[in-house]
C-alpha cells in the first residue's frame, strides 16, 4: 500500500546540515552522558546516576498507566471476579486467545467464568478486550516479565489471572478516563 | 388481490394480509415484537407503526389490513421517530443485563436498539424490579425485569400448547407475566416459549449460561424423538451439541418442537457410549481393531446355518441405513428369515407428538422391516435360531420382559450388536460394534406421514465409533462381498431404483424441508 505523506519542510530542514548537525549532538550528548554519568555516583554513594540505562533486572521503571502489560481479571472488594463470563473480550480477542466456560453462581451477578485460559503465548497485548468488556473485569496489568522456555507454562489459568482491585486502580482510573469518552 | 405501494414500489398481495405479512412477503423488513406469523395477532408492542397515506396518524403494520391502492410507508422521519419512542419507552424499565443475559446476540430489543441507535436514556427514576431468575416452569427460568410484555407466550400456551397456564396479571406498568396460581409453566411444548420470547425474559434452564449462541454453528437436521420427525437445527460448537431448535417445515412441524425432543441430543455425550468394537474373548469383551472385529463376525456368520441367522433391525436408523442393512442380511449373509424391530412407543398427542417413539419406523417399515415383531425371540426359545445380528437395544427396552428376553439371547451362539450406548445388550453380545447417534451421521428419515427429511452430521464420532453405514459396509466387505457404494446420496439414488415408493426421491429434490413418497 502507498501511503502518501505530505510533509513540507522550512527552509531551515531544506538546507539539510543543520539538523543534521542538531542530530549527531543529540546523539553524542547521549553517548558520552551514559559514558561517565555513573563517575558521580560511583564516588559518592547518595548521589543518583545520571545515564538512562538501568541495571535491570536489580532496578526497574515504573510503567506509565497507559502501558499495556499482561490481561488480568479484576477482583472486586468482595473477593470475587468482576468478570460475568459475557464472551465479548472472547469473541473481540483478535489471537483467539482467551476461553471461558460460563456457569451460573448464586452471586447477584448470576453468570460467572467457571473457568477462564488466557493463551499468553498468542496474545499480542492489544488490549482490546480491556477496551470491549462491559464490566471493566479485564485490564492491562504492568507485567510484562512473562516469557518461558514452556509453552505449556504460557497457559493462564483463572487463578493466575485474578489480580486485586487495588493493585489496578490507576489502570483502571485510566481506562475509564480513554473509554468513557465513547459512552460505552 | 389488492395492489398496494410500500415504500414507492408497487406490489400484489393476497387478500386478507395485514400490511405486515405483505412487506414480509416482499422483503420489506417491519421492526415487530409482538406479532409473530404462527399466533394471533395481538398489536400491544407498537413497534411496527407505518405511515399510511390518508390515514391521519401512523398506524400499526401487522394489525392494519392491506386494501386496494393502499400507499404505505416505512422509513420516513416520522416513523423512525415513533419507533424511537417506543424503543425508549420499552427500556424504561429494562436492566442493563446484555452481559449476563442468555439472549443477548438473538435479542431483538438489542438488535433494534443497537439499529436505531439509542444510547442515552432520558429516564432518571428507578427501574421497576422484578423477580430474577424465577423457575415459572421446571424447564424454564423467568428474569420478570427484562420482560417487555409482548404477551408471546401467553398467546402461544392458549393458541399452540392449549395449555393456558400464563396470562398478564395487574395492570399499567406493574403488569406482569406470571402462571395461573398453584400451576406451573409445565406442559410438553413450554420450551417454545422461550424461542419465541423476543428478549431475554424466558430461558431454557438446561442451556442457560452454557455458551455464548455467537460461537454456535448450526447444521440442519431432523429430531429423532418421535416418527413426528421435526425439522431442527443442532447447535454445536467445537464437537459439543448444546441445543436444538426447531426450524420451519409447514409440512411437518411448522416452527415448533416438543421439550422432549430438545433434550434428545443428550444421548450424545454420555459415560456410557460405545467407543470401541469389542470382541468376547474367552468370558471377557475385549477391545479389538474394527478389522477384526468385522472377521469375527464374518468367521462366526459362516459357521452358521443361513436359516439358523436372525436379523433385528432398529427403528432408529436412517432410510439408508435400512436398505443396506436388508441388503447385507439378504444378498450378502443369504438370510431368508425376515428383519424385524421393536419400536418403543409413548403418549401420543394432536399437535407434534406420535404414538411412536423412534425416528425411523415407516422407512424401516418401506424396506420390509416388520416393526413390533418378536418372532426371532420365540424361534430361539425353540432352538431355530443360533445366531443373531442387532442393531440398538429396543429389544430389551421394555422393563417387564427385560430379563427373560436378555436369558433367552444368552443362549445364542453368535450375538451380534451394532449400537451406540453400553446397555445389558451389548455385555453379552460376541462382537460389540459402536455406531453414530443421530448428530453424528448424514441420511434421511420417513416420518410417519412420509415426508423423507434429510438429516447432516453436526459432530464428529467419539473415539473409534463410526457412522452405521460404514460398519455396515465393513462387515460385508469381511464377507467378501463389499457394497458398491456407502455415500447417503448414492445409496439413495440406488434405493430410488429398487424401491417403489422412493423413486422419486433423491439428494438434491429433497430440499431442506424434504417431499413425500408416493405410496
Ligand atoms: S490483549 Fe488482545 S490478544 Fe491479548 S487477550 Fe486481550 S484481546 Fe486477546
Ligand atoms: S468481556 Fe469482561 S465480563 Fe465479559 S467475559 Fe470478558 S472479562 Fe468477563
Ligand atoms: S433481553 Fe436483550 S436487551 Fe435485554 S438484557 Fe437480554 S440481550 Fe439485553
Ligand atoms: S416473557 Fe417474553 S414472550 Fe412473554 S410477554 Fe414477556 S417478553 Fe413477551
Ligand atoms: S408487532 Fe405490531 S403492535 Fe406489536
Amino acid at each position: 500500500m502507498i501511503v502518501n505523506r505530505n510533509i513540507t519542510m522550512t527552509w531551515w530542514e531544506r538546507i539539510y546540515l543543520p539538523e543534521i548537525f542538531r542530530g549527531i549532538s543529540v546523539t553524542s550528548n547521549h553517548f558520552f552522558r551514559n559514558l561517565i554519568g555513573f563517575i558521580p555516583a560511583l564516588l559518592n554513594k547518595d548521589k543518583k546516576r545520571k545515564i538512562f540505562t538501568l541495571y535491570y533486572p536489580d532496578e526497574k521503571v515504573e510503567f506509565p498507566p497507559a502501558y499495556r502489560g499482561r490481561p488480568v481479571l479484576v477482583v472486586d472488594e468482595n473477593g470475587t471476579e468482576r468478570c460475568v463470563a459475557c464472551g465479548l473480550c472472547e469473541i473481540v480477542c483478535p489471537a483467539k486467545c482467551i476461553e471461558i466456560q460460563p456457569d451460573e453462581t448464586e452471586l447477584e451477578k448470576e453468570r460467572y467464568p467457571k473457568s477462564f485460559s488466557i493463551n499468553m503465548a498468542r496474545c499480542i497485548f492489544c488490549g482490546f478486550c480491556e477496551e470491549v468488556c462491559p464490566k471493566e473485569a479485564i485490564v492491562m496489568s504492568d507485567e510484562c516479565e512473562i516469557a518461558d522456555l514452556d509453552r505449556n507454562k504460557m497457559f493462564y489459568k483463572k487463578d493466575q489471572l485474578l489480580i486485586s482491585k487495588n493493585k489496578l486502580q490507576k489502570r483502571l482510573n485510566y481506562i475509564k478516563e480513554i473509554y468513557g469518552k465513547w459512552n460505552y | 388481490m389488492p395492489t398496494f405501494t410500500i415504500n414507492g414500489k408497487e406490489v400484489k398481495t393476497e387478500a386478507g394480509k395485514t400490511i405486515l405479512q405483505a412487506a414480509v412477503a416482499n422483503g420489506v423488513r417491519i421492526p415487530h415484537f409482538c406479532y409473530h406469523p404462527h399466533l394471533s395477532i395481538d398489536g400491544c408492542c407498537r413497534m411496527c407503526l407505518v405511515e399510511v397515506e390518508k390515514i391521519p396518524k401512523l398506524t400499526i403494520a401487522c394489525n392494519t389490513p392491506v386494501t386496494e391502492g393502499m400507499v404505505v410507508r416505512t422509513n420516513t422521519e416520522k416513523v423512525l421517530k415513533a419507533r424511537k419512542g417506543v424503543m425508549e419507552f420499552q427500556l424504561i424499565n429494562h436492566p442493563l443485563d446484555c452481559p449476563i443475559c442468555d439472549q443477548a446476540g438473538e435479542c431483538k430489543l438489542q438488535q433494534y436498539t443497537f439499529e436505531h441507535g439509542i444510547t442515552h436514556s432520558r429516564f432518571r427514576e428507578e427501574k421497576r424490579p422484578g423477580r430474577k431468575r424465577f423457575k415459572i416452569g421446571p424447564r424454564v427460568v423467568f428474569d420478570e425485569e427484562r420482560c417487555i410484555l409482548c404477551r408471546r407466550c401467553v398467546r402461544f400456551c392458549r393458541e399452540v400448547s392449549k395449555t393456558g397456564e400464563l396470562a398478564v396479571f395487574s395492570r399499567g406498568d406493574k403488569s406482569i407475566i406470571n402462571t395461573y396460581p398453584g400451576i406451573s409453566l409445565d406442559n410438553k411444548y413450554s420450551l417454545n416459549t422461550v424461542d419465541i420470547c423476543p428478549v431475554g425474559a424466558l430461558t431454557n434452564a438446561d442451556f442457560r449460561f452454557q455458551v455464548r449462541v455467537w460461537f454456535l454453528e448450526e447444521t440442519k437436521a431432523v429430531c429423532p424423538g418421535c416418527s413426528n420427525n421435526c425439522s431442527i437445527r443442532i447447535c454445536h460448537r467445537r464437537g459439543k451439541v448444546y441445543r436444538l431448535l426447531p426450524r420451519k417445515n409447514m409440512d411437518v412441524n411448522k416452527v415448533w418442537m416438543c421439550d422432549n425432543g430438545r433434550i434428545t441430543h443428550k444421548q450424545i455425550e454420555t459415560s456410557n457410549r460405545l467407543t470401541v468394537p469389542l470382541v468376547k474373548k474367552g468370558n471377557k469383551l475385549e477391545e479389538v481393531s474394527w478389522n477384526e472385529a468385522f472377521d469375527t463376525i464374518a468367521k462366526g456368520i459362516q459357521k452358521i446355518k443361513n436359516n439358523e441367522i436372525g436379523a433385528i433391525g432398529s427403528p432408529h436408523a436412517t432410510n439408508e441405513e435400512c436398505y443396506l442393512f436388508n441388503k447385507l442380511i439378504k444378498n450378502v449373509f443369504n438370510i431368508k428369515n425376515d428383519i424385524e424391530c421393536i419400536v418403543p412407543s409413548w403418549e401420543a398427542d394432536d399437535l407434534l407428538i406420535k404414538k411412536e417413539k423412534a425416528a425411523n419406523p415407516q422407512g424401516a417399515r418401506e424396506f420390509g422391516v416388520k416393526t413390533n415383531d418378536t418372532s426371532s425371540v420365540k424361534k430361539i426359545i425353540k432352538g431355530n435360531l443360533k445366531a443373531l445380528y442387532i442393531i440398538g437395544n429396543d429389544i430389551i427396552d421394555n422393563s417387564n420382559t427385560k430379563q427373560d428376553v436378555l436369558q433367552t439371547l444368552s443362549k445364542l451362539d453368535f450375538l451380534v450388536v451394532q449400537d451406540t450406548h453400553n446397555s445389558d445388550l451389548s455385555s453379552i453380545a460376541n462382537v460389540v460394534l459402536p455406531s453414530a447417534t443421530f448428530a453424528e451421521k448424514e441420511g434421511t428419515f420417513t416420518n410417519i406421514n412420509g415426508f423423507v427429511q434429510k438429516t447432516n452430521r453436526a459432530v464428529p464420532c467419539p473415539a473409534k465409533a463410526k457412522p452405521d453405514l460404514e460398519i455396515l459396509s465393513g462387515v460385508a466387505k469381511a464377507m467378501g462381498r463389499p457394497f458398491e457404494t456407502i455415500e447417503p446420496d448414492k445409496v439413495m439414488d440406488e434405493i430410488s431404483k429398487n424401491v417403489k415408493s422412493f423413486k422419486n426421491i433423491c439428494y438434491e429434490k429433497l430440499g431442506e424441508t424434504g417431499i413425500k413418497i408416493n405410496n
